[in-house]
């Protein structure tokens, strides 16, 4: 027999919704989601009981896009269209391209500046749209597991991806209809893996090296908050490399050369990988390979010469290792827990060095290609409110710091490197020339000095200065990171108060507007999709602001609100709800910017209440429930 | 309205005004702040809410971030007192002082032709560490008795020890890269 449930006085009579969410490694070689069901983090397996998703994309004319294992699968015979490891150039530029050609075997579109297209049967795609596919898979599957549209999810990057790669990241997850709480830093998603399960404290390295990139970072875990103090790492260095060294020896032992043949150079990659992944458990292998009627290749790969031909990557990670504890400013010795995350851990001699670097060996009895989407379903649930009891509490840092172009292409910081996010910083800018009212900001991010060094991440013009004497101008210009290390950017003008407006070129990436446009274009076929889908999405925010206001205004309205201020919300209120009851998605965009607008005050004077009560050291709890 | 950007960093964090802080209580006050305004915890709320506690989560960073570190402390406080520097272009006037500065940055070039560099960095970050730590006690006593033209040269000097340390550190990055 069903109970009835009865709630306490003066509370939400709304049973508690368990919102689904889930966490996803969208990763170089790999991909995998997963979720926490019945208080268990845990990834979710395809129809066929399989987990991993191989990151691999194949474009085709007549049976559309394929993607993981079957994509994989065609990779040798249709090389060009089957795209694999596009991770490595999200974010990247058409110039940047030119360093990493060589190791991608695609054919890019020849274009000028921006973003980089790949040529297909299908057409031209971008590394956001590749991505978006191998998402829109491992939605679907979360979606047919869990029973239920997704609420939202938490989507991992290596910790040291830059503004572009986040926001590419972001972009894909976006077309991909997806939800996103928060970007999660790889390596905090493990310690989050690892910590839960074992209410671990004291300084925890995280060593991960995967598919396609290195990142090492040291965090401090104390009473459920964890802290980044520092990251470190390389976005192109990783399990492939490994795979291209076996490779060239391989054509080297032999006395061949791939030249342009893509075929057998997939053939040959594929042979080193498997020779890679036979000597985990084994001291030496065979290679066999065979090609067109001429070529055969038989070799025997030695535990040792392997080592010798990966030993001079895995102490470049060694060196990252040292530069970032010293970062931290912690030592070798200080460091309580090791955890190894990605499958290029489960090489021995990789082990062995990270083992004598710490003295103690490291963690992995969680699988080392599943302990990122463990943690990242764990913050998942968390965040979508389904742990209320929870006070885990991730901070991170900016992984490069933030500056901008000043005179004679020098870079001026604005934020240093491993500084806490989110972060705000101001910086005064004035006018080179009477009357000028415009004026265009260069920003940059990275470690060196000049400007060309650096990674540049978009232009802000300024419009709207009032015009003024040359340096009379004081136009502040205000520098945010958001907790998934996004940077936006506001300008004002000091003596007048005038707001500038700010237009983001991103130097890499796609502008909002492109990837409104690339959202339209995939309803291009199904007008009436796209009006649905705008609405259904409305409505889902209308009701988001609705619901928060509704138990923040029953717990505080009588306390920080007059009747006067009372009634103001509560009409903008009605008016939104009867927009909701209509179909007019735009509509029902103005309300909630008016109802957001009338509660302004009231939200703030609850955000400054909290200040003032941990300011007077009340218990975080006793006000933190809502 | 964010978070009043001129309250008082000390104030904020329910501490007194004074050089020597408790890094202990510093960190759990803290730990309670983003506790209660990270962006995490309104995932669900309003854009909003979601923005206004971006901005109060990065003032309470901003302010611990100078309220635990040394240099940054002492440049904050004599910002209160309406002593500050230019750390770009003020500097110590003790001769004496930048004689010695002089030979410390002489003694970290030369450290390449030591017949163990490792070794010999290591013996010059401890040299440095511990005159760095006899200013920052001198700061504080000059700062208590309220001499601040005293306490602005001591932090003047310590500037000089944040560049030599992150020279040493440039240094042992070389050599780490070396024994590659």
């Amino acid at each position: 027999m069903a109970l009835l449930q009865i709630s306490e006085p003066g509370q939400s009579t709304a049973p508690h919704e368990h919102r689904l969410a889930a966490g996803i490694d969208l990763g170089t070689t790999n991909s995998l989601v997963a979720s926490v069901r019945s208080g268990v983090a845990e990834t979710l397996p395809d129809a066929e009981g399989t987990d991993i998703l191989p990151s691999v994309v194949r474009y085709t004319l007549e049976d559309g896009v394929m993607v993981g294992a079957c994509a994989l699968e065609q990779a040798t015979c249709d090389p060009l269209n089957t795209l694999a490891s596009v991770k490595r150039i999200m974010g990247r530029s058409v110039d940047d391209l030119a360093t990493l050609q060589g190791y991608l075997p695609y054919q890019f579109v020849d274009q000028e500046g921006g973003v980089p297209q790949i040529q297909t049967v299908a057409g031209p795609v971008t590394s956001i749209e590749v991505s978006s596919e191998i998402l829109k898979v491992l939605r679907t599957r979360a979606e047919l597991t869990l029973g239920g549209e997704l609420a939202g999810v938490v989507i991992t990057v290596p910790a040291y991806f830059d503004d572009a790669q986040r926001q590419a990241t972001k972009d894909a997850a976006k077309l991909a209809g997806l939800n996103v709480f928060r970007l999660l830093n790889e390596p905090t998603a493990a310690a989050v893996a690892y910590g839960l399960d074992r209410q671990a404290e004291g300084v925890t390295a995280v060593y991960d090296l995967g598919g396609g990139t290195f990142d090492i970072s040291i965090l401090r875990l104390t009473k459920g908050v964890f802290e980044v103090l520092s990251t470190g790492g390389d976005t192109a260095l990783g399990g492939d490399d490994f795979d291209r060294e076996i490779s060239a020896w391989i054509l080297q032992q032999a006395g061949l050369d791939a030249g342009q043949d893509h075929q057998f150079m997939r053939k040959v990659l594929q042979a080193a990988r498997s020779a890679k992944e036979s000597l985990t458990n084994a001291d030496e292998t065979e290679i066999r390979l065979e090609h067109g009627d001429q070529i055969r290749i038989e070799l025997r790969l030695t535990g040792e010469q392997f080592e010798r031909l990966i030993t001079p990557y895995i102490k470049k990670t060694i060196a990252w290792c040292r530069k970032t504890l010293r970062e931290a400013g912690v030592e070798p010795s200080e460091v309580r827990h090791v955890i190894m995350v990605g499958g290029s851990t489960r090489i021995p001699c990789v082990r062995r060095h990270v083992e004598e670097l710490f003295g103690q060996p490291p963690l992995s009895d969680i699988d080392p290609d599943k302990v990122v989407a463990t943690g990242a379903a764990q913050q998942a649930d968390i965040l979508a409110g389904n742990s209320p009891g929870s006070d885990m509490l991730l901070l991170d840092v900016l992984p490069l710091s933030l500056g901008v172009e000043t005179m004679g292409n020098l870079v001026s910081r604005i934020v240093e490197r491993n500084t806490v996010i989110p972060v705000v910083r101001a910086q005064e800018f004035t006018t080179f020339k009477d009357g000028q009212t415009a004026m265009r900001i260069h920003v940059v991010q990275g470690e060196r000095e000049k400007v060309e060094d650096c990674r540049s991440l978009a232009t802000f013009d300024l419009t709207g200065i009032p015009p003024m004497v040359a340096g009379a101008a004081h136009i502040r210009v205000t520098f945010q990171v958001d907790a998934d290390g996004l940077l936006s950017v506001s300008a004002q003008e000091k003596t007048s108060g005038v707001s500038a407006s700010v237009e983001v070129k991103p130097s890499y990436g796609l502008t909002d507007s492109e990837v409104e446009k690339m959202l339209k274009d995939s309803f291009e076929h199904a007008k009436d999709d796209m009006h649905a889908k705008q609405l259904a999405e409305q409505q889902v925010s209308a009701r988001r602001v609705l619901e928060a206001l509704r138990s923040a205004l029953e717990k505080d309205a009588d306390e920080l609100l007059s009747a006067q201020e009372q009634q103001a919300i509560g009409q903008a209120r009605a008016e939104l709800e009867d927009a909701c009851e209509g179909g007019d998605s735009e509509q029902i965009k103005q309300a909630i910017v008016k109802l957001e607008h009338a509660s302004e005050t009231f939200v703030e004077r609850r955000m400054n209440r909290s200040v003032r009560q941990v300011m007077r050291g009340h218990r975080v709890e006793e006000f933190e429930q809502d | 309205m964010n978070i009043d950007p001129t309250r008082n960093y000390f104030e904020l964090f329910g501490l007194s005004e004074s050089f020597d802080v408790d890094q202990e209580v510093l960190a759990s006050k803290y730990r309670a702040f983003q506790s209660a305004l990270h962006p995490d915890r309104f995932t669900g709320k309003s854009d909003q809410e979601q923005r206004i506690s971006v901005q109060h989560t990065a003032f309470v960073n901003e302010a611990y971030s100078v309220l635990k570190n040394d240099l940054k402390r002492a440049h904050y406080l004599l910002g209160l007192q309406d002593a500050e520097f230019d750390a770009d272009t003020e500097t110590s006037r003790d001769a004496e002082f930048l004689m010695q500065q002089m030979e410390s940055h002489e003694r970290v070039a030369e450290l390449d032709h030591a017949p163990d560099p490792g070794a010999a960095l290591e013996q010059l970050a401890c040299e440095f560490k511990q005159q760095q730590s006899e200013l920052i006690s001198r700061f504080s006593t000059e700062y208590a008795r309220g001499d601040l033209d005293a306490a602005k040269d001591s932090a003047l000097k310590l500037q000089f020890y944040e560049r030599l340390t992150n020279q040493l550190r440039e240094k042992q990055e070389k050599l780490d890269e070396q024994l590659l």
